[in-house]
């Protein structure tokens, strides 16, 4: 009878703690679902973002603007739906590119010892800059716009990845069936994409949606900043930091671009930690 | 101990060369060099007077021997001078990383005076409404740009509170009061997704302890909840919490780079920011060197000291 108690106990616990991650998942998809379809639709929905109008500073709902207008007459919907476009290609393209090659530099790290000890030295040392000055540094470099974004994010994070995929797979390049691999005589990119890789996968998988909303939160410092994204192109950073010089005749022209920001890494983050649960469970 | 000082500290020297290194190449691996960047478009410059500026900045020698120059100097505590005013750059970084440093300082106390006692609450009242609202704040919290907070506070202070916002800053050690008072709101800003860190792995910290057998006994023999609490759940606790907080010290310095431009303060992130804008490279490269140095040390200590509160770590 106590034994039964105590299963039935656990698996009330294990349920309840199912319910909360599939329903974070689903916020968080939801969310993330809204922005990327957005950002896909909205140029095909809305006119050019640039495209101007005779009512500036409308407040929103006004003139038949439901976000209101910048002061050029911009529509902000517009602008902020094609700022989303830019901020999400810029996170998902710097991520893609530092993930990829952050997991090839981790996954050579623990097959070859002296690769391992040079590369992983030059990674601490990009990792001893706080991200937003060397991203600061790299945007300083390569001049303002948004391949230099996608090039300075993408620096910051590869040596994040390569630490995250280094430590997993040193451990399976421990196991007996990677030693059994390599006695039958297969190759290093077999053994390392093969059997390494299908193995740590999920480790990857569990940093990347974390990873875009820090992405998305870089790519808008640097806008703020002035450095990432520059007018007349429209990104969430660019127009926060057009809407800090506005905000005194419209305080919307701050408020919306901002909260764009907030409510798109709010999404990666609960996303992310959802997925982060799903994988611990198992 | 020392043993285990000794080595983190020995370790860090090559980090710290590897850093001047990317550093130098990050400012010389931009097209153009100092000199064409300081004359703009001028062009009543003689061959004579060309050559003699590219001697005064040493570009007609080669890269490692410039580099050398550079980190020797560095070594000597010559950081270069500013291109735009003519200024010793460490005249210029002095008085801004004070700024920096009191911004993050004030940012790191605030956190830590609403966070820790907002995660245990929490803790305690797992799956309750308290607990509910911790989470609910820890996660907006996160979320919330530090740029965008500090423009909105900017922008209720004009209209609310008129006495807060004209940010003027002026030097702690003149006027404290008026410099707490410039100082607040960017400390509120900075110290947001701090707390919210701060919150969520107080929270687990203190969950992880309450599984733990000494609680169960402690409750066991009759104490009261809240001597357990006080007495072996929260001391317990300490150690995880200490050392969430000291791995976000590096995380605030980048955070006051930004928050420093949204309130006009005259810190580092401003000083580098400008650098950049005005193409003024000596000075982005030796601040940007300084903000790497203090990064790695602010590590390094909170790295050593982890030795001393919780000696099973130095023997990983």
């Amino acid at each position: 009878m106590a034994l039964s108690i105590q299963q039935s106990d656990i698996s009330e616990v294990q349920t309840r703690r199912r319910r909360r991650i599939d329903s974070g998942l689903a916020i968080g998809i939801l969310i993330v679902g809204v922005f990327v379809v957005a950002g896909l639709l909205g140029p095909v929905l809305l006119r050019h973002p640039n495209r101007m109008g005779i009512y500036s500073f409308a407040v929103p709902g006004q003139h038949g603007y439901l976000l209101g207008t910048d002061q050029f007459g911009r529509s902000e919907l517009t602008r902020i739906v094609w700022g989303i476009r830019t901020s999400l290609i810029i996170s998902i393209v710097s991520i893609g590119v530092s993930s990829s090659l952050g997991t090839l530099v981790g996954l050579l790290a623990s097959q070859y010892r002296t690769f391992d000890l040079i590369v992983m030295r030059v990674m601490d040392i990009f990792m001893s800059f706080p991200a937003i000055l060397l991203a600061i540094g790299i945007m300083a470099m390569v001049g303002p716009g948004v391949p230099g974004v996608i090039e300075a994010i993408a620096l910051v994070y590869l040596p994040v990845f390569a630490r995250v995929s280094r430590a997993p797979a040193l451990e399976q390049q421990g196991k007996e069936y990677v030693e059994a691999e390599r006695s039958l005589g297969s190759s290093v990119p077999r053994i390392l994409f093969r059997h390494i890789l299908s193995n740590i996968w999920p480790i990857i998988i569990i940093q990347l949606s974390l990873a875009i909303s820090d992405a998305i939160l870089i790519e808008s410092a640097l806008s703020y900043l002035g450095l990432g994204v520059v007018p007349p192109s429209a990104s969430l950073g660019e127009l926060l930091q057009a809407g800090q010089i506005t905000m005194f005749n419209d305080a919307w022209t701050a408020i919306l671009p901002g909260a764009a920001i907030a409510i798109a890494v709010l999404g990666f983050n609960v996303l992310g930690d959802a997925v982060r649960d799903r994988f611990a469970v198992r | 101990m020392a043993l285990y000082a000794l080595r983190r500290l020995v370790i860090a020297i090559p980090t710290l060369i590897g850093v001047t290194i990317v550093v130098f190449l990050m400012v010389h691996l931009i097209p153009g060099n100092v000199v064409q960047i300081m004359l703009g478009t001028r062009t009543d410059i003689t061959p004579v007077q060309l050559h003699q500026l590219y001697r005064l900045y040493g570009i007609n020698r080669p890269l490692w021997e410039q580099y050398w120059l550079w980190f020797s100097g560095l070594v000597r505590g010559n950081l270069g001078f500013s291109l735009r005013t003519g200024l010793p750059i460490a005249a210029l970084i002095g008085p801004a990383f004070v700024v920096t440093a009191e911004l993050a300082a004030g940012a790191l106390v605030m956190a830590v005076i609403v966070a820790v006692p907002l995660g245990i609450v929490a803790a305690l009242h797992q799956r309750r409404i308290l607990d509910w609202i911790a989470r609910g704040f820890a996660l907006i919290g996160l979320a919330i740009p530090n740029f965008w907070l500090g423009t909105l506070l900017v922008l209720a202070t004009s209209i609310y509170l008129p006495a807060f916002s004209n940010f003027n800053y002026v030097s702690l050690f003149a006027h404290p009061l008026g410099n707490l008072k410039d100082m607040l709101f960017p400390m509120v800003a900075l110290a947001l997704s701090l707390m919210a860190i701060i919150t969520r792995m107080t929270r687990g910290a203190v969950l992880e302890t309450l599984k733990l057998d000494h609680v169960r006994t402690a409750h066991a023999k009759g104490l009261t909840p809240m001597a357990v609490n006080i007495r072996h759940v929260l001391r317990n606790s300490l150690i995880p919490i200490t050392t969430i907080v000291g791995l976000q010290l590096g995380y605030l310095l980048g955070g006051a780079i930004i928050v420093e431009n949204v309130f006009s303060l005259p810190g580092m992130g401003q000083l580098v920011v400008n650098a950049v804008n005005q193409r003024d490279y000596p000075v982005v490269q030796s601040a940007a060197l300084f903000i790497a140095v203090v990064f790695i040390i602010v590590n390094l200590v909170v790295d050593i000291s982890y030795g001393f509160i919780n000696p099973t770590i130095r023997y990983q």
